[in-house]
């Protein structure tokens, strides 16, 4: 589990409210819970970008080189069990 | 809200790929909260594993990939894994998609995986990524931008000359690894997709190459289950090919020449029954005896089509359906070894030319052409070794063997004839005169390369 740190910060009442309402499901998650959760939505959209961004590929490759290591990965995983 | 079960296939594709690709747009769709998915433990350690292999190291790279994967499973409605459903697909490491969805009663699976689009029933929908981008309005049309229209008529040749030209040497590109090349009507339906036609749908299983008017040499055990069901007409054989002014040719099997003797070269013999534009020609590849030396260059090519899947036609073009979606490919590699007269006595039990080159599935079938584009070999199967990818394609030498029995077109060919006996105006073979037939069927041959 990751470790955690304890920092106060002030967050303006609305934007906390938009932003748990943006994320839903997040009805009666905690305060904490909402930012970390709008911070990992932030951090994996800009890794998605990112990766999309350096992608050589079309549709059709991309789709069949996944499910090709897909496989890969379960014969693997079958070998090694 | 629809809610689905992506597949991690998709999920992968949709890291690697465009961000205009299919399954980026529904991975954004996620992320905006315009589409809900389903999740479960098991289907978020295949996706870590998937995009922590070395293949991916690139998009993964700076912590990207657990980044997605956090923010997709913050996104997603994760739910325990599932116990067994009640639909079962080939693969049953799939089936534990197909029971989230089932367990959950969600709208679909998206997938690309054959086995899954195959596991579709009239209570689960499994649609490809691009078939539910298209039905949430985030693609505007499902036709690809190559599409070719087949119209069936009848006879298109009678009475008219049929004569063969020889489709010119391609510019393929290089690399070990099969590739897709945009220009797959470059060899002017000289190279074709061998398909199973049964009376809802069509399913390309292999590629195979014209040699003669009406003459595709193809790997038997791409289409041999099917061997049966095509002589008792419970099935159809096409084979389909792109011409290069954009029409698609339909051709249908008249007579299926399979040897008795060990090999993986069936002989095809084909009608054309789609339009054919005046002047028509028959675009083929010439064949040469040469034994192909060690360590020449190669090149391996053939067709992979996606299979259409339990929901029937893909789409629509006016009123035609799409019946499949695919792409040539091409790979080339080294000859490592000529084998005589087999490889082993299982898998390989025929003359065979062992390629340094990996290939895909659908392209076995597909011709091996050497450097001056004639073909030596038909592709028949890939393997991974330790010492990396190895293809393996039966040797042409076999072909002139059989007695091709050919009946089309009318009065062009005798029944009894092989490839040996046509004429140069009909085949075209570089070191005809290194190749003798016997009257015990024996091939007596002059080693040449």
């Amino acid at each position: 589990m990751a470790s955690r740190t304890v920092k106060t910060v002030d967050v303006d009442a609305g934007l906390l409210a938009e932003t748990r309402d943006a994320l839903k499901p997040s009805a009666g998650a905690a305060d904490d819970e909402v930012v970390e959760r709008a911070l990992r939505a932030y951090l994996g959209r800009r890794a998605l970008d990112a990766s999309q961004a350096a992608s050589e590929l079309s549709e059709e490759d991309a789709l069949r080189i996944a499910n090709e290591e897909l496989h890969a990965m379960r014969r693997e995983r079958r070998s090694a069990a | 809200m629809t809610q689905v079960v992506i597949d991690p296939g998709v999920l992968v594709s949709a890291f690697i790929s465009p961000k205009k690709a299919a399954p980026a747009l529904l991975v954004d769709a996620v992320f905006d909260g315009h589409l809900d998915v389903l999740a479960c433990p098991a289907l978020i350690a295949e996706l870590t594993d998937v995009l922590g292999c070395k293949k991916f190291a690139k998009h993964s790279a700076d912590g990207r990939a657990t980044a997605f994967i956090a923010a997709f499973r913050d996104r997603a409605t994760m739910t325990p894994d599932p116990p067994p459903g009640s639909v079962k697909t080939a693969d049953p490491e799939d089936d534990y998609l197909l029971a989230l969805a089932e367990k959950h009663d969600a709208d679909a699976v998206v997938s690309g995986d054959p086995h899954l689009l195959d596991a579709a029933t009239s209570e689960l929908a499994v649609l490809t990524p691009r078939e539910l981008a298209y039905h949430l309005g985030f693609v505007s049309t499902r036709i690809p931008a190559n599409a070719y229209e087949i119209r069936i008529v009848e006879s298109p040749l009678a009475g008219r000359a049929i004569r063969p030209y020889w489709a010119s040497r391609a510019q393929l590109p290089t690399g070990p690894t099969a590739i897709g090349i945009q220009n797959w009507d470059f060899f002017d339906g000289a190279i074709v997709g061998v398909a199973i036609a049964d009376p809802n749908r069509l399913t390309i299983y292999g590629s195979g190459v014209m040699v003669a008017p009406g003459v595709v040499l193809t790997a038997s055990h791409s289409v041999n289950e099917y061997y049966d069901a095509v002589r008792a007409r419970e099935r159809q054989l096409h084979c389909i090919a792109i011409r290069q002014d954009g029409r698609a040719e339909l051709w249908t099997l008249r007579r299926w020449i399979w040897p008795e003797t060990k090999s993986d070269i069936s002989f095809l013999n084909v009608e054309l029954c789609t339009a054919a534009p005046e002047g028509w020609s028959c675009a083929c590849l010439p064949i040469s005896t040469r034994a192909p030396a060690v360590g020449e260059t190669v090149s391996v090519i053939g067709f992979r089509f996606d299979v259409p899947g339990a929901r029937g036609p893909l789409g629509t073009i006016g009123d035609a359906p799409i019946i499949s979606q695919g792409g040539l490919y091409v790979a080339t590699g080294q000859v490592q070894k000529l084998w005589y007269p087999q490889r082993d006595p299982i898998r390989i039990s025929f003359p065979a030319i062992q390629i340094g080159c990996s290939t895909l599935g659908g392209m076995s079938g597909g011709p091996v052409l050497d450097q001056a584009g004639n073909v030596i070999g038909i592709l028949s199967t890939g393997m991974e070794t330790l010492e990396g990818d190895e293809s393996y394609a039966a040797w042409i030498l076999h072909a002139f063997m059989f007695k091709l029995g050919l009946v089309w077109p009318p009065g062009l060919y005798s029944e009894s004839a092989t490839l040996l006996d046509l004429p140069d105006t009909l085949v075209r073979i570089v070191g005809r005169n290194k190749v003798e037939l016997t009257s015990d069927q024996e091939i007596v041959y002059e080693y040449w390369h």
